[in-house]
């Protein structure tokens, strides 16, 4: 079934809406989601969430790209439940992957003007678009999907070492153009 | 971890879709699996039997035995000396569910698919398929759950099914009976919705399971069409068998195929029924149904409670866990929904203090919501829920002559008038319903819901919630399991979660 035939299911009321997103995309939504909590139970909880989440939200929204919108669905609830269960020392995914963010954030004392996280993404997108594809594959893998660096080494031949380097790199590189735009966090 | 890292995650989250979406695909090219969750199920059966006797033939019916897992059956062969096989239902196949660990991609990606096509396919039913069902659904629950006192379970669908292949066999106006209860214009209106509704609810992945399945059980005695035997086989999923009802063997080969159903659930039970030797035909459906919630309960949240049993206070294990979530309410009652992985949900319904579970189904907006399928009801919020919820086991037994007496089928009871022409060339002069039960166990722990019901017929109030809600079932409560289609596989009321 296609996305926007699936919407139109959600427009309907049509329980089947859940189901067929499921069908399509459950597994995408499942790897992201286990990848950044690394624990099955909150993995499912934060999926099955997103779709109540789409369920309430479809209508009135329409969204164009689906994937993506249900994606940073997930990743927006994983943040959550990370913060829900971190002190429980879980969720080994999101702390390495939040520890490795720190290299991009742009700071400066007594910052007067935060920035908020869709003009942010904004930015980050035209960093992305400076990029070369592969580059700018990994990076959205690693930090958007999530893909553990090992995992995604693994899937692109690459050394884990020689893309660690490469990841460094990158963080450092937004960093800058961040700062370039006096983006501060 | 500072909170500037996670404004930044947060500002990832939000790059533009295209970006994500050409990442996407340029992963899926990828020859390596991403990480997959693991899938699970847990087995439940129901079993639902309905005859047809000349004379009042006698049925034994108990508490049935539930376990978790199942296994795929196949079905008694042609050619037994006991029993001469009449028509065989085949079964639609369903591509196993795919492992979650194949280290190829490709052959992942093509058994994923063929499993989602196939469901989607037995999903994918004529519009309007459950047309007029509501209204035996919710007479019937009105009707068949009223009463007080004690535990009660009640399988809507099972019925459906068993009076569909009842009126296959009747005519006049002891088929029109069964038809204005079953909400349905025709005979052939009937015959395609409840040829839809069988392969809507059709799940058998190996992971979870409902299956309705169906058996005639012919006295060879007497003579039958072949076309009404063929006809419940096509569009019911109805075997046919014919042998001698009081031979060991034919009887032998009756309790195999329950427990073959059943996957040996029902064994216990299944023992004491017998094919009594002057029943003109006996029919049977079976539900074999499985279901894990989606959001097991941790057992080491579960704790010891006091249940407010109209009986007096019981102690009991209740099951304990906070979580966002769907909350619905009425005027009368709250409640919530449980989904079962990819097998429908579990709602449960708590009346407001003072109002009992059977004072509840008499209320229109309770049976409205029973009938809601999903999450499509009109008090709905969305919020953190604090879930307290008696681990039960809990079973009943229903005459249903009376019971379909009070729902207006009559004739089918009176040998005198009753019509059951199209199943005998001979006219089938003098047969008539002599009993009809159904049974049904439903019981519920940390890991997920497992359900039973048997049926013989034989012929011879909240308010919305302040952001977080409570949800604590320590007093009398009804529950309703639906399949994947919202159709009401169980409903049922709790008394007493130990009784």
């Amino acid at each position: 079934m296609n996305d926007n035939d699936i919407i139109e299911l959600y427009w309907a009321r049509d329980e089947r809406a859940i189901s067929e997103t499921d069908i399509k995309y459950g597994r995408f939504c499942r790897s992201v989601a286990f990848n950044i909590l690394t624990v099955n139970e909150d993995a499912e909880e934060c999926v099955n969430d997103t779709y109540h989440k789409a369920w309430t939200f479809i209508p009135p929204q329409r969204p164009e790209r689906f994937r993506a919108w249900l994606g940073k669905i997930v990743r927006n609830l994983a943040l959550n439940l990370w913060n829900r269960n971190h002190t429980q020392k879980r969720n080994a995914g999101m702390e390495t992957m939040l520890s490795e963010l720190e290299d991009c954030v742009p700071s400066r004392e007594n910052v007067e003007d935060e920035i908020d996280s869709k003009e942010l993404g904004q930015s980050i997108s035209r960093w992305l678009g400076t990029l070369s594809e592969d580059d700018r594959r990994y990076f959205i893998l690693r930090y958007w999907n999530g893909v553990p660096l090992r995992t995604l080494a693994e899937r692109y031949g690459i050394s884990a070492d020689k893309l660690a380097q490469k990841m460094l790199r990158l963080r450092k590189s937004l960093r800058t153009a961040l700062e370039k735009e006096e983006i501060y966090l | 971890m500072s909170i500037k890292s996670e404004k930044m995650y947060d500002g990832i989250t939000n790059i533009d879709d295209e970006l994500i979406e050409a990442a996407q695909d340029d992963a899926a090219k990828s020859k390596k699996p991403a990480k997959w969750l693991p899938w699970a199920g847990i087995a439940a059966a129901a079993c639902l039997g309905l005859g047809v006797g000349a004379a009042a033939l006698s049925g034994v019916f108990g508490k049935i035995p539930v376990s978790g897992g199942y296994k795929t059956g196949t079905g008694i062969s042609a050619g037994n000396a006991a029993a001469k096989l009449i028509a065989k239902a085949e079964y639609p196949e369903v591509p196993p569910y795919p492992e979650d660990n194949y280290s190829d991609w490709d052959e992942y990606d093509r058994k994923y698919k063929a499993w989602a096509d196939t469901l989607s396919k037995l999903r994918n039913q004529p519009e309007g398929y459950t047309d007029g069902t509501d209204k035996f659904f919710t007479s019937s629950i009105k009707t068949i759950l009223a009463g007080n006192g004690g535990n009660r379970v009640y399988s809507p669908l099972s019925l459906f099914m068993a009076l569909g292949m009842s009126a296959e066999i009747t005519d006049g106006n002891t088929r029109k009976q069964i038809l204005d209860l079953l909400g349905q214009d025709s005979i052939e209106s009937l015959r395609s919705h409840a040829n839809s509704i069988w392969l809507a609810n059709y799940m058998d992945d190996g992971m979870a399971k409902c299956v309705l399945a169906n058996s005639v059980w012919l006295n060879n005695n007497i003579s039958y069409s072949q076309d009404v035997m063929n006809r419940l086989c096509i569009d019911y999923y109805a075997s046919s068998y014919s042998g001698e009802p009081g031979n060991e063997e034919y009887n032998k080969l009756f309790q195999d195929w329950l427990n073959e159903q059943t996957d040996g659930l029902l064994e216990n039970y299944v023992e004491n029924i017998r094919l009594d030797p002057e029943m003109v035909m006996t029919l049977v459906s079976t539900v074999d149904y499985a279901g894990k919630w989606i959001y097991p309960f941790s057992a080491d949240n579960t704790k010891s409670g006091t249940f407010h049993s109209p009986g007096g206070d019981v102690t009991c294990d209740f099951m304990n866990k906070e979580f966002d979530q769907s909350y619905f309410w009425g005027e009368k009652f709250s409640s919530i929904m449980m989904n079962l992985e990819n097998n429908g949900a579990m709602k449960l319904i708590l009346p407001d203090e003072g109002i009992t579970p059977e004072e509840l189904l008499n209320d229109d907006e309770t049976i409205e919501f029973l009938m809601t399928k999903n999450y499509d009801w009109k008090n709905n919020k969305y919020c953190m829920v604090n879930m307290s919820v008696p681990k039960f086991d809990v079973s009943s037994e229903i005459d249903l002559v009376e019971q379909m007496n009070k729902l207006g089928v009559t004739d089918i009871s009176d040998g005198s008038v009753s019509d059951f022409s199209p199943l005998s060339p001979d006219g089938g002069s003098g047969v008539f319903l002599s009993k009809a039960t159904q049974a049904a166990r439903v019981e519920i722990d940390e890991e997920g819901c497992r359900a039973a019901a048997l049926t013989v017929m034989e012929y011879c109030g909240a308010a919305m919630p302040d952001g977080k809600a409570d949800f604590i079932l320590d007093r009398p409560f009804i529950f309703e399991i639906t399949g994947t289609t919202g159709l009401p596989l169980f409903v049922g009321i709790v008394n007493n979660p130990v009784q």
